[in-house]
């Protein structure tokens, strides 16, 4: 019952929204489900949603693999840690909205600006997430890894992976929608397609069918995001759970 | 006190100069060319050039993130001390605010813009919306901040919930007051802009935008600098605003 509750209250306002559509009650910007099924053309949401996922799984996967080694670096060199931290945060709170018209003039307005912004949009959470995670490394067990002389291999693969694995994926979790809504935010400084350049098209052309549609490509591009990493955090992590993890 | 706040402003100053030289040093050693990154000397040419410019479209986005952020505060105020009167609504109103929190800018501008149109009105009620979550969760903090000590005293005295709220519960809660204004003034300014990006207005962000487009290159940097300074005057001004009405703190 209680699963069904946000289903119920979902199918509520929908046919609530349809039947003041029926009564011609509706305001111009608030299109009936059945106006958005009609305007959804299959052709035209494929041709913007591909270029944008596009550009933030790239991004994701810069960002990735940029934050992994860096937390990687801060994890084996102390003297590392404070610094690379700090720059992580220090590129976080550059706003995009300042960053991505410089960008277009050094970059162009191909995909590359949306791609950075994407990078720079998902790095934090991941690399906090990583440099919290290999310091989660038991200190006991980390101490019988060292007597039993294990190589750094079995270091890795048996002890800080395992450990680490749950905040990688805290990162991910967040990252991955900050990735898609900064790709979009860049396409909105320009970009031939794109769900961002789909919103300022549709709002040119006072559509508000394709706004909502680009809104909602938005939102399930971005729950996506988080869903597709819950889901393989929940096939991979089998050993270990976040509420298990209260110190 | 006058002596640490002027050391404070030279450092500051100091800080600025060193970028400042850094920033022309950098374009001398590397031999950048000008359409990458102008000289300091010729952004502030710019910003003598267009200073009505940019200084009417700072007003604007300025005008427009203040406007909203008041009106924003307006909401949590009501909202916070009503709550805190009575359980039953706050409970009913919790998903509505949750969905405040978590709905991005990104989606939710394009429809405010679709139902209130393009001009300062879209700013307003994006600011509103992107400053309200903060404001609303510190003071619901603040409001119930105080220590039991000091709410027993005021219930054995007899005091009616009123005097409580303006004696025990606003003065415990100003200091959490200023840090979601901190937060809250941040994204105001940010809000505006995209908005601004949405929208077409004449602010700041605009401006950013436009000249990127134009490829006006010490304009964009001008207006660049100029919404970095607003942030930081912002967070330095609401800093400042705290000090002074917790004084009687210290």
């Amino acid at each position: 019952m209680t699963r069904a509750l946000p289903l119920l209250v979902v199918v509520v306002l929908v046919g609530g929204v349809q039947a003041l559509h029926a009564l011609g009650r509706l305001p111009v910007f608030l299109p009936a489900p059945s106006e958005l099924w009609a305007a959804a053309d299959p052709r035209v949401l494929a041709a913007h949603i591909g270029p944008t996922l596009g550009r933030a799984a790239a991004g994701f996967a810069i960002a990735a693999g940029l934050a992994l080694g860096a937390a990687g670096l801060a994890t084996a060199v102390a003297a590392l840690f404070g610094p690379i931290y700090t720059l992580g945060a220090t590129l976080q709170a550059i706003p995009v909205i300042a960053l991505t018209p410089l960008l277009a003039v050094w970059l162009g307005t191909g995909p590359s600006t949306q791609v950075v912004i994407a990078v720079l949009a998902a790095q934090f959470p991941m690399l906090a997430g990583a440099m919290q995670g290999f310091r989660a490394v038991d200190a006991r067990q980390m101490e019988l890894f060292h007597t039993l002389a294990a190589p750094p291999w079995q270091r890795l693969r048996l002890l800080i992976v395992p450990a680490s694995l749950p905040y990688v994926f805290q990162g991910f979790k967040v990252a991955a929608p900050s990735a898609v809504l900064g790709t979009i935010t860049a396409e909105w400084a320009g970009a031939e397609r794109g769900v961002g350049a789909m919103m300022l098209n549709a709002l040119f052309a006072f559509d508000p069918p394709q706004v909502w549609l680009a809104v909602l490509s938005a939102c399930v591009l971005a729950g996506g995001g988080y869903a597709l990493w819950a889901a393989v955090e929940r096939l991979v992590v089998v050993w270990d759970r976040p509420a298990e993890l209260a110190p | 006190m006058k002596r640490p706040i002027m050391r404070r402003v030279l450092l500051r100053a100091l800080v600025a100069a060193a970028l400042v030289a850094l920033w022309q040093g950098a374009i001398v050693a590397w031999e950048i060319p000008p359409y990458l990154v102008p000289a300091p000397g010729s952004v502030a040419a710019a910003f003598g050039q267009h200073a009505r410019l940019l200084g009417a479209r700072a007003g604007f986005t300025l005008g427009s993130a203040a406007l909203g952020l008041l009106i924003s505060l307006g909401f949590a105020c009501a909202l916070s001390v009503a709550f805190t009167n009575s359980r039953v609504l706050a409970r009913a109103t919790m998903p509505l605010v949750v969905a405040f929190r978590s709905a991005p800018v990104v989606a939710v501008a394009p429809l405010v813009m679709l139902a209130v149109g393009r001009g300062i009105g879209t700013s307003i009620v994006v600011v509103v919306i992107v400053s309200f979550f903060p404001l609303y969760v510190n003071l619901m903090r603040g409001l119930a901040a105080p220590d039991r000590s000091a709410m027993e005293l005021m219930r054995v005295t007899g005091a009616s919930r009123w005097q409580v709220l303006r004696y025990v519960r606003i003065p415990y809660a100003m200091p959490y007051l200023f840090t979601g204004l901190r937060v809250a003034g941040g994204s105001a300014i940010l809000g505006a802009m995209l908005s601004e990006w949405l929208t077409g207005a004449p602010g700041l962000g605009m401006t950013i935008l436009q000249s990127g487009d134009m490829r006006e290159i010490e304009t964009l940097w001008a207006a660049v600098i100029l919404t970095v300074g607003m942030a930081l005057g912002v967070f330095w001004a609401t800093s400042a605003g705290e000090r002074a009405v917790l004084a009687w703190r210290v």
